[in-house]
């Protein structure tokens, strides 16, 4: 299974939590609600762009629109690996506090 | 309408990211940017622009780079072969950066040392000591460290916020017995028994919290059990202080750290202060450290104004008040306390951590300065790279690449330099410094920074400068590279000259200062004057003493007194003589002395008389005082005026300097009080000195034969008063000339670039009937004009630092134009020197030669 760090387990649950349309703005936005932290454009497109080589995120292309200059979007989206990668990261993880508790 | 972010903040980014994404990207950060800079304003807009490059830089980066391992390879192994392709100019490189390297390393060490002062105690955050302020009426405010003996146990019965307090002092010379070992020692510490618990000076043997439980208990330091007990068990022995005292010990200290500002080799009971002659109780009599440990999570900044009128609440009609300085504040912030002597001091911290910046700037202004002028070399293979495809971004990744392989394998010289350095260097610094310090993670990781940012800042100039190359104009033989940054290179030497210049001024005003010093008249003499310690039972004998010692044909003199010249004497504060017609008080130095004190010293009688054992009188009350305490007071004709309870003037000394020469004299009372003389003064004939010496020491013998002979010449001990100082001119003298050095040596890889740009021109000139000098006067002239304005600017920038220095000392001596000239030619001799060897070189090469050349 894929192990995650933290910060890359929250930029998926962000990249998922936006929704259709999550590209780089909203998803800052995302990030800082949940996190109060501002986060730096460099940091999150380098992040996600280190999960969509790792199979976990996959783009797409918008149409492009006059508004954005008749430049085309980039928009992030989990891949089926990014759900199952979320979902084994989750049970490990209940796995190892349940035992944690136990012993604690 | 659309305004652009900073262009050159989005140069960077595109640097880094693919250039497939750019819209996108740029399209979502300017996105908000421009919703920021409508609502806030450009300035707040263009901030936050920045911080977000900056605050994303280290990822950008590390994945710049760790997603390129196969191109990582690849500028290294260029790198490599373009460093082994030129090994005199990547020697002469590599040796100025890793000198810059060793150096920036060495002070890096020494500013470890000092900041890591204290730190050691688990309750470092949470120790405070107790300052002590007094607000006098001339505006001056006095500092002390010392509060009286009640002050530490009712502030912790007072204020709920402190977990516990302690008292401290220490004593030099006790005379410390085993047996028939015996010592005066210093570092003789009282403390009260919760001392232990609340700093960790851990035992190795006993039990800390019951150490110091039993009055007559005493621990000492491993050290000192070795002296005198060797191997056996020291515990439960009984050691025998001052012939008086007996103390059980109780537990053996482990070496306190030298970065320790509490230094002592015995501890006990403070309690016992009082068999040394000294009050454990009341606010007033007698003082000593107060130390006190905070409860967690107090915040002692606004806990401090609840104790800040403390004494006055128990100590009627006092005016001191009270702060607290926290514990590792007290090595660095303690240089305005009276009462402490410390050669630490946040200033020199400062200091030599911009020296160090400054060096290894020099060094990488080399290394750029020496890496563009020979762009001209490089253009070629710069222009053919681009043909055959590549891009500009990975010729500045490969002019980095370069210049941080580079700096790393300086980096290895540097360490061994460092290693070769470090006794040196501990040396000068008088300090304990081990290579092993190197080895720890944070320090690793502080140089490879270190080393990791000289290679960008080296690199950051040729990496933009010759990637802008246009390859079609260099290829069809389009030549001048070397003269385009000539500009930028200009004022890179400047700057180097003009910092190595006020180093150099620095040394010599320090050196002068010292020499100054050493001249000074003191106002008494100095020399040939042995100092010895008087135990204090035997004050009542020292008549008989002093007579012995005078029949000893090669004794000049004798005298006693409570102190020696150069050490903090006694204070008093004086508010009451006759003729008081101000409200002042006087903070007045006190004295001890015997007849014998004005011969000895050869001090000079202003007015009226010293004391004299012909007038028995003058043992109660009568005093004499300085010049600067009449000045004080404002006393006309003082001879038989009044003074303070029942004392009367009988003379007036011309003023000497009690103290060292970093105070101006001080109001001075000597008094003639047998019970407090401690010292004894032998003033003995230049001739014969050695046999001198051990007759004092028999006569000695023979009168104190339980106590051991020690003394010190007095020039001696005043010369270790400025040892700090010393110190200080001995280390900026050591790194000025290793600044000197790296900047000549640049110079000389300038030289040499110039000299061979110029060879076909130089040829040409010789042909033409050009002399040898007027060739070097060519090739010269420009490095004398650099220099020359770096000089000019130096100077003044020189002048303020110096003034800045001679500040702290109350006498200096004058900074005249000979202070700068010496250093401004000195500096241009040594750059002429290493310029002429290459401009002479070139100069005499034969025109034929020469003219073949290329």
């Amino acid at each position: 299974m894929e192990l995650l760090t933290k910060q890359e387990e929250m930029f998926l649950l962000a990249v998922f939590g936006v929704g259709k349309n999550a590209y780089l703005v909203n998803i800052r936005e995302y990030l800082k609600k949940h996190t109060g932290k501002e986060w730096a454009f460099g940091s999150i497109y380098i992040t996600l762009e280190k999960l969509r080589k790792r199979g976990l995120i996959k783009t797409h292309l918008g149409k492009p629109s006059a508004r954005q200059g008749g430049k085309a979007i980039k928009y992030y989206k989990l891949s089926e690996q990014g759900f199952q990668a979320l979902r084994d990261n989750k049970h490990l993880q209940d796995r190892m506090w349940k035992e944690f508790a136990e012993h604690a | 309408m659309r305004k652009n972010p900073p262009r050159f903040c989005r140069r960077i980014f595109q640097f880094y990211i693919p250039e497939y994404d750019w819209d996108y990207f740029f399209h979502s950060i300017d996105e908000v940017y421009q919703g920021l800079r409508q609502s806030r304003g450009k300035w707040i807009a263009d901030i936050w622009y920045w911080t977000q490059l900056g605050k994303s830089l280290p990822l950008l980066v590390s994945h710049a780079v760790g997603g390129n391992m196969a191109m990582l390879n690849n500028y290294f192994r260029t790198g490599l072969r373009s460093i082994l392709r030129h090994k005199g100019y990547s020697a002469l490189n590599m040796m100025g950066l890793a000198v810059g390297l060793a150096v920036c390393i060495l002070i890096f060490l020494w500013v470890q040392d000092e900041l890591s002062y204290d730190r050691f105690h688990v309750n470092a955050d949470r120790i405070f000591r107790l300052i002590e302020f007094e607000d006098l009426s001339s505006g001056e405010v006095l500092v002390f460290t010392q509060q009286g003996p009640e002050l530490a146990a009712a502030l912790k019965s007072d204020f709920p916020e402190i977990e516990e307090s302690t008292r401290f002092y220490t004593l030099r010379n006790r005379l410390v017995r085993f047996g028939d070992r015996q010592f005066y020692e210093n570092g003789f510490a009282f403390a009260d028994p919760q001392f232990l618990a609340m700093f960790t000076f851990p035992l190795t043997k006993g039990d800390p919290l019951q150490a110091l439980a039993d009055p007559s208990s005493i621990v000492l330091s491993e050290r000192m059990a070795k002296k005198y007990f060797d191997r056996q068990d020291p515990i439960g022995k009984i050691l025998h202080v001052d012939n008086q005292m007996d103390f059980v010990i109780t537990g053996i200290l482990e070496n306190i750290p030298s970065n320790s500002h509490l230094q002592f080799d015995y501890l006990v009971p403070f309690e016992n202060m009082k068999h040394f002659g000294e009050q454990v109780t009341g606010w007033a009599d007698f003082y000593c450290d107060t130390y006190v440990l905070l409860y967690e999570n107090i915040d002692y900044k606004e806990f401090e104004p609840k104790i800040k009128d403390i004494v006055p609440r128990y100590s009627k009609g006092s005016n001191l008040y009270e702060q607290l300085q926290p514990l590792t504040h007290i090595r660095l912030f303690s240089n305005a306390i009276l009462t402490v002597q410390t050669d630490g001091d946040i200033k020199y911290v400062v200091i030599f951590s911009l020296i160090a910046i400054f060096i290894l700037l020099n060094a990488c202004i080399n290394f750029m300065n020496l890496t563009t002028a020979r762009s001209g070399q490089r253009a070629r293979e710069i222009s053919m790279r681009k043909v055959v495809g590549a891009r500009r971004q990975e010729l500045v990744r490969q002019f980095f690449g370069e210049s941080i392989l580079m700096a790393f394998i300086s980096l290895i010289f540097a360490v061994g330099l460092v290693y070769l350095l470090l006794p040196v260097f501990n040396q000068l610094s008088g300090k304990d410094m081990t290579f092993g310090i190197l080895r720890h993670m944070h320090v690793i990781s502080g140089l490879l920074g270190i080393t990791l940012s000289a290679g960008l800042i080296a690199g950051i100039y040729p990496a933009l400068f010759l990637s802008a190359f246009q390859p079609a104009f260099v290829l069809k033989g389009g030549r001048d590279f070397g003269q385009k940054g000539g500009g930028f290179r200009r004022v890179l030497v400047i700057f180097q000259f003009v910092m190595t210049t006020i180093l150099i001024v620095g040394t010599v005003g320090v050196y002068r200062q010292m020499n100054f010093l050493r001249k000074q008249n003191l106002g008494y003499d100095k020399d040939q004057v042995m100092c010895l310690r008087l135990p204090r039972e035997l004050s009542p004998k020292v008549d008989l003493i002093e007579t012995t010692l005078e029949r000893n044909p090669g004794v000049l003199h004798t005298a006693a007194a409570s102190t020696v010249p150069g050490k903090r004497s006694g204070l008093l504060t004086l508010d009451e003589w006759e003729g008081r017609d101000t409200e002042d008080r006087i903070e007045m130095g006190l004295v001890s002395v015997d007849p014998g004190f004005l011969s000895t010293f050869k001090l000079e009688i202003a007015e009226g008389r010293f004391f004299s054992n012909d007038f028995p009188t003058d043992r109660k009350g009568a005093v004499v005082i300085n010049e600067a305490a009449v000045r004080a007071m404002g006393m006309e004709d003082p001879i038989g005026k009044r003074l303070g309870r029942g004392s009367q003037i009988i003379g007036v000394v011309k003023d000497f300097h009690m103290r060292t020469l970093h105070h101006k004299v001080a109001p001075l009372m000597l008094t003639m009080n047998d019970m407090e003389l401690q010292n004894v003064f032998v003033k003995i004939r230049p001739a014969d000195i050695p046999k001198t010496i051990s007759s004092v020491e028999a006569a000695w013998r023979s009168l104190a034969p339980e106590y051991p002979f020690e003394f010190q010449f007095l020039d001696e001990r005043l010369e270790e008063l400025y040892q700090a100082d010393k110190r200080l001119g001995k280390i900026i003298n050591a790194f000025a000339t290793l600044s000197l050095f790296v900047a000549c040596l640049g110079l000389f890889g300038l030289a040499s670039f110039v000299a061979e740009r110029r060879t076909k021109e130089i040829g040409i000139r010789k042909v033409l009937g050009a002399s040898i000098p007027a060739i070097f006067y060519l090739l010269a002239r420009d490095f004398i004009k650099w220099i020359t304005i770096a000089t000019v600017i130096a100077v003044p920038l020189s002048a303020y630092a110096m003034a800045r220095y001679l500040n702290s000392y109350a006498y200096h001596f004058r900074i005249g134009p000979v202070l700068f000239l010496i250093p401004a030619a000195m500096i241009l001799g040594i750059a002429l020197l290493t310029v002429s060897w290459q401009a002479l070189r070139t100069a005499a090469v034969d025109p034929v030669k020469s003219l073949r050349y290329e």
